[in-house]
């Protein structure tokens, strides 16, 4: 908020004395108040929807001045919404002069709250909590100064602070422990864009930082299992992060000659992070001994990052162009860890150090061609494939790993005539060596979409989607171990998406309106054979148990909203999504909406808005006494706003 | 043509601002016959009308890659989102972001309505925000480095960690979230979180009882997050503990 007041000020300061007759200055302004009434589980609907009682101090503002005359600028837009305490708040101001410079400047802030009291799949609750908020400023000058030089500068920043709970596993108990949040990113940039005859040439300097102090805490906490005897008296750990990584980027682009363009580019990384763990704790352990523990932890991670990329494309053709591509994103990194904890007392106690570097690199060197061919005036067909080799080398994962991936992919679009439009779009994709049991070694997809406009304004659309990731040959990565049993025995695993919807927009001179449905169906599963009695020994593993995890998902949304206005001042409009999804997670939710709004001559309206949010877990075990979980999570919570601004 | 003087086109260059994307209009002016000049619309293919703008705004770094993008290659040209001729909107788009893209993205409209979505989607996010539309998709380029998209925002994931999540590393955070919307909480692809876990992690120490009761794992150690905290990377734990 604080980064907007100077927006609003040097918008303030920007206008001349008074706008000109000639001037240009469109705009509103909206204040209001909101009334809401929450039935069920407030912090469920504080999670989905967030909206509190209250003042509306800045519900909506939009100014957008153009002057007929003006040396300092001719435009100048102002937009926020939701300012003064909403769960998003957004404002963006922007002052530019074509040719000369352009001014933009962004605020945006997110509320998150999160606090999970438990479902039928996960009926113990959610020891992670979170009541935090983003906080996003990003502003962007451009100064064109020469006809072959342009300057732009710019400046991020990202900070996050609030509340959340995380939880730790200590002598064989789980506790939950507090951990405000204080995070902070940045950024800061330089460039300069020259054009000479055909070429132009990037160069940019970034310089980007972060960071995180981590603090988590607890006293008197006998933990989340009744059955343990350990208890914390006191935990305090305190870890803090601090990362640099300037990012160079070179770009050279042009067109020689008529029928032939090339980009070449690269951008080199050098992150550093330094951390410090400082922790102690006290208490009973599991055998119900004192015990007393202190953990520190100091270290440095070295990432190096190069990305490469060349494309060059040429029009065979009047109408065909082939487009080559090469791409290349590699790091490398060094951690070190220097770690040592000390338990006195206890059955635990000793000394146990942790000192090394771990190094990991990845690679990925993806070539590709691309072929856009406008066969007609109506019709156009693109086919394109791909081919990328990956290897990745983690350390702990044993030897590296190295794959080919590749992409086929075809597209056609048939435009017969003004009122017909049809897309069909396939990809078949392989890899050979899939990096984790779920990365696809195959996958399809194909997507259709129709389009008919029987009337400027009336619209009609369908579209179809299936896609199907598989993995039938796992060697994954991070199971490279001899105690993994054989990999074809690790996994099956499958994905598939399908889905299909309508939707039908009509916009007429005081109607808008749109309708829509879709339908998705997502199958997941994974055939393992998890070892829950494992020793890491195979031969003395205690029991082998065959499973599958699987998913459904069967969801119906259906979409819809209307507005009319029925004279210069009378205009009123409703909304509705619903939401049905049966499977594993069976679930409804339903949003309705409506509002009036009566607009004055003068400029002058006010309006009035209601919604209704309703949620509904369907839980299939309810009433089972051996699953005693009830509905914890369903609300329904209805709003009233009633608002008031000014036009001009 | 009120809002083609309030344009930056027109401010650009009045003199010539008809002409530079519609060519020469002397034929056309003096036979009033419409179709002797340059024109625009759905009857025009997409690559004729995109290359109208290109000539100017494919010098920009920005746009410089459009032709080969997969909005080029599925013939939606600069003019089925931009309006030329001046719009009150940021970079001229012809409807507000979302509903330019719901358009023609319709089961990313219906993600982001299911009962857990991105809280993005609600507080001046847009689309290109995330995605470039100017450029080919991280999934049609067979993938970069697939999360560094999620840690503009989730700045407290970017590390780098000594002890990397391999899964993340190597196949982003799409592995394990779906980033526009999800039934399920935190955006998982499963409602349980061990059954995310074991797809990858079948193996389990003796002390994980991940006993099936009546078709709902209830034990804590359905939970893997509950002691696995540091899931997406920790400088203290190989194992994501601490």
């Amino acid at each position: 908020m604080r980064f907007f007041v100077p927006g609003v000020l040097l918008a303030w300061l920007a206008f001349p004395a008074g706008a000109a007759e000639d001037d240009d200055l469109q705009g509103s302004v909206e204040l209001g108040y909101r009334i809401v009434d929450v039935n069920g589980n407030e912090d469920k609907y504080r999670e989905d929807v967030n909206l509190d009682d209250g003042a509306l101090w800045l519900s909506g503002l939009d100014i957008d001045y153009r002057p007929a005359d003006s040396r300092l600028f001719d435009s100048l837009v102002l937009e926020a919404s939701d300012l003064g305490g909403e769960p998003h708040e957004s404002a963006r101001f922007r002052m530019s002069k074509a040719g000369r410079y352009d001014l933009s400047l962004r605020y945006r802030r997110t509320e998150y709250f999160h606090r999970d009291a438990g479902y039928f799949l996960r009926p113990e609750g959610d020891l992670h909590g979170w009541d935090t908020a983003r906080d996003f400023v990003n502003l962007n000058l451009r100064i064109e100064t020469t006809d072959w030089l342009t300057l732009r500068f710019g400046a991020d920043n990202n900070e996050r602070d609030g509340r959340s709970t995380t939880s730790r596993d200590i002598q064989r108990d789980v506790f939950v422990l507090d951990s405000p949040i204080d995070q902070k990113a940045s950024s800061f940039w330089a460039a300069a864009d020259f054009r000479w005859g055909w070429a132009d040439i990037t160069v940019e300097q970034r310089s980007t930082s972060w960071e995180n102090r981590w603090l988590a805490t607890t006293s008197g906490n006998s933990g989340t299992d009744p059955g343990e005897p350990s208890l914390l008296n006191d935990y305090r750990q305190l870890q803090t992060t601090d990362a640099d990584a300037p990012v160079t980027l070179l770009s050279f682009r042009g067109s020689p000659w008529e029928r032939f363009r090339f980009l070449v580019e690269y951008a080199h990384v050098d992150a550093e992070l330094d951390y410090d763990t400082d922790a102690d704790w006290d208490g009973i352990d599991f055998t119900g001994q004192d015990f007393q523990t202190t953990l520190t932890n100091k270290g440095r991670v070295q990432r190096t990052s190069d990305l490469w990329d060349v494309e060059a494309a040429i029009v065979l053709l009047p109408r065909i162009e082939l487009t080559i591509d090469y791409a290349r994103r590699s790091y490398e990194q060094d951690g070190s860890i220097d770690s040592v904890e000390v338990q006195n007392g206890g059955a635990e106690q000793g000394t146990y150090p942790v000192q090394g570097v771990v190094d990991n690199s990845l690679d990925l060197d993806t070539s590709g061609l691309t072929l856009n061919w406008q066969a007609t005036r109506s019709l156009s067909l693109a086919l394109g494939a791909g081919w990328q080799e990956r290897t990745a080398d983690f350390e702990l994962s044993g030897p590296a790993v190295e794959t080919m991936r590749t992409l086929y992919r075809a597209g056609i679009r048939w435009r017969p005539n003004r009122i017909w439009d049809f897309r069909l779009d396939l990809e078949q994709g392989d890899d050979d060596n899939p990096l984790t049991p779920i990365s696809p070694t195959s996958e399809d997809r194909i997507r259709f979409r129709a389009n008919v406009t029987p009337v400027s304004g009336l619209a009609l659309s369908l579209n179809f989607l299936d896609r199907s990731l598989e993995n039938d040959e796992s060697t994954p990565l991070g199971l490279q171990t001899d105690d993994t049993p054989p990999a074809e025995e690790i996994s099956l695993a499958k994905s598939d998406i399908t889905s299909w919807g309508l939707v039908l927009t009509w916009s007429r001179k005081a109607l808008d309106l749109t309708a829509g449905y879709n339908h998705a169906d997502v199958g997941r599963n994974a055939h393992i054979v998890y070892v829950t009695g494992s020793t890491f020994v195979p031969a003395f593993d205690v029991f082998t148990t065959r499973d599958e995890t699987a998913y459904v998902a069967d969801t119906d949304v259906f979409h819809g909203a209307i507005a009319y206005r029925f004279s210069k001042g009378w205009s009123a409009g409703a909304r509705a999504v619903v939401q049905e999804n049966a499977g594993s997670f069976p679930v409804n939710t339903d949003v309705y909406g409506a509002w009036i709004r009566y607009l004055l001559k003068s400029g002058v309206f006010f309006r009035v808005n209601f919604d209704r949010y309703d949620y509904d877990e369907d839980n299939p075990f309810a009433g089972d006494p051996a699953l005693p979980t009830p509905d914890v999570n369903d609300y329904d919570a209805q709003l009233l706003t009633f608002s008031a601004g000014y036009r001009f | 043509m009120l809002e083609f003087l309030r344009s930056a086109h027109w401010k650009a260059d009045p003199e010539g601002s008809c002409e530079g994307c519609h060519g020469p209009g002397g034929d056309h002016a003096e036979e009033a016959d419409p179709t002797r000049i340059g024109r625009f619309g759905p009857e025009i293919p997409a690559m004729v009308r995109s290359n109208a703008c290109l000539e100017c705004h494919g010098r920009d770094r920005a746009q410089s890659r459009f032709v080969s993008s997969d909005h080029a290659l599925a013939s939606v040209a600069c003019d089925d989102c931009h309006d030329p001729h001046g719009s009150s909107r940021e970079f001229l788009l012809r409807k507000p972001a979302l509903e330019l893209c719901y358009g023609c993205h319709p089961t990313v409209r219906a993600a982001f309505s299911l009962n857990e979505r991105h809280p993005g989607s609600r507080g001046g996010v847009v689309c290109s925000d995330c995605h470039d539309p100017h450029r080919r998709s991280g999934r049609t380029v067979l993938g970069g480095f697939k999360q560094q998209v999620c840690l503009k925002c989730h700045t407290e994931y970017r590390g780098p960690w000594v002890f990397e999540h391999e899964a993340v590393a190597a196949e982003g955070c799409g592995s394990c979230h779906l980033p526009h919307g999800s039934v399920n909480r935190y955006l998982l692809t499963y409602p349980r979180v061990s059954d995310l876990c074991l797809q990858c992690h079948p193996e389990q120490p003796f002390f994980h009882d991940l006993t099936d009761v009546g078709g709902s794992r209830t034990t804590s150690f359905n939970d893997c997050t509950a002691c696995h905290a540091m899931i997406h990377g920790s400088n203290n734990d190989a194992l994501f503990l601490n």
